[in-house]
């Protein structure tokens, strides 16, 4: 596997992922970008946090395997 | 959009120079190794990218790395979260800051986490945060979109990036080294800026005695026709700080280009020389909409874009204003680089701030941020 491809395989990915458009990849599943807005955060101490918004990738997976197949 | 087999392979042939064959061939190479090493029960990381594994429900999962993760949020640079309320007295602070949305992140997450919740609630999503591997090597020239935080996209970090292990894998690059001195120098920090609340409490005790017993013993045995005269001045003298102390809080403004309104004019009024000073007084400085004021005290903002260029951002901040809004450009220092941020409105607490963001239109109402101005 070329190094170059590896690299080029993810600039490319990420400038779709981006431009806000989801990347197929057959055989394996679909990424896209997801915004998460400010969310108010308790934490164990008592303290209430808001926590920034977010930008998170997800990623679909086209396939499953079961148990039985490992 | 969806960018399919066919159009991802043309972009590969494009950025690689291969041709349509080989590109073919490694992304199905590449297909198939992820696969392999997964159902081998291995996690799969290329490295700078993400992690691929099967979880223990066999569902074929991703995890974005570190330095991905930082480059798709780069339009969120340098927000922290903000203490809205102190902790509970009583309750002593825990080692562990937050609650783990996943079991398997550690080190590296983990930490940056822990980390940015010692932030002060003065600073609010302010200065401090460095994205890791933050740097520019290719695409320079691209430039801000004015969408709300669209797509100030930066490209490939040039430093190397350490991922955590959910389970064992195989590097598709080179192995990673282990973060265990991050960890530890977290560990470190947290302990020791952990401390025992119940000694503070002692010593404010103490001190509160000791002054009253030297007030006590100064009134009644020293001093003792004097005591009306002393409390009078400690009256006078209570009322006249705060007058200053709202002035002085100006620590995290920046120097501000004179802005082109401040003093709200009485334009439309029927009755102008009525009564001046009642209308002063019942100018409110905060909400939405108005020209900008110099309200005394806190004053926050809902940021709602964050640009590199100052041009285009004074250029945006003049269309909002033509919109009525009230409007405020900041500038802000992230990992070297200047961002302008252009909020709207005026508040005096976050909680107002937040309430009137919701009211915003699309699609400022679900892509702002509360900063401190003031």
């Amino acid at each position: 596997m070329e190094p170059q491809f590896i690299k080029s395989f993810i600039q490319v990915v990420k400038e779709q992922i981006v431009k806000e458009n989801r990347v197929q990849i057959d055989g394996l599943g679909q990424f896209h970008k997801v915004h998460q807005t400010q969310t108010q955060k308790k934490l164990d101490d008592g303290r209430v946090v808001l926590m920034p918004p977010k930008d998170k990738i997800e990623f679909k997976p086209e396939i499953s395997h079961t148990n039985d197949d490992r | 959009m969806t960018i399919d087999r066919e159009e991802l392979i043309s972009l590969l042939e494009e950025k690689t120079g291969m041709t349509r064959e080989d590109v073919e061939a490694q992304l199905d190479e590449l297909i198939s190794r992820i696969l392999d090493a997964s159902k081998r029960g291995k996690a799969l990381e290329i490295k700078g990218f993400g992690l691929f594994y099967f979880d223990e429900g066999g569902k074929l999962t991703f995890r974005a790395s570190d330095k991905l993760d930082s480059e798709i949020n780069f339009s969120h640079a340098g927000m922290e979260p903000v203490e809205l309320e102190p902790p509970k007295p009583g309750v002593a602070p825990t080692s562990k800051k937050q609650p783990e949305e996943e079991p398997e992140m550690e080190s590296a997450d983990q930490e940056k986490e822990s980390d940015s919740d010692q932030t002060d609630a003065d600073d609010v999503f302010g200065i401090g945060k460095t994205l890791a591997g933050h740097v520019d090597d290719e695409d320079d020239d691209e430039t801000e979109i004015l969408k709300p935080f669209g797509k100030l996209f930066q490209e490939e970090p040039s430093e190397s990036d350490v991922k955590p292990e959910p389970t064992p894998k195989e590097d598709i690059n080179k192995a990673g080294t282990a973060p265990a001195k991050k960890a530890s120098d977290s560990k470190r920090k947290t302990a020791s800026k952990s401390r025992d609340p119940m000694n503070t409490i002692i010593v404010v005790v103490l001190a509160g005695v000791f002054l009253f017993a030297a007030y006590f013993v100064f009134t009644e045995f020293i001093n003792p026709p004097e005591q009306p005269e002393t409390s009078q001045q400690q009256d006078v003298e209570l009322e006249d700080p705060p007058v200053t102390a709202e002035r002085d809080i100006t620590a995290y403004t920046e120097p501000e280009p004179p802005q082109p309104v401040q003093v709200p004019e009485p334009e439309d009024d029927p009755e102008p020389l009525d009564d001046p000073i009642d209308e002063v007084t019942t100018t409110d400085p905060y909400g939405l909409y108005g020209d900008l004021a110099e309200p005394e005290g806190d004053v926050f903002t809902i940021v709602v874009h964050s640009l590199r260029d100052r041009g285009v951002a004074e250029q945006t901040a003049d269309e909002l204003r033509q919109e009525g809004f009230r409007i405020t450009v900041n500038d802000r220092v992230v990992d070297g680089q200047t961002y302008y941020r252009v909020g709207i409105g005026q508040f005096p607490t976050i909680r107002e701030a937040q309430q009137e963001a919701t009211t915003l239109p699309e699609p400022f109402n679900n892509d702002n941020f509360i900063q401190r101005i003031q």
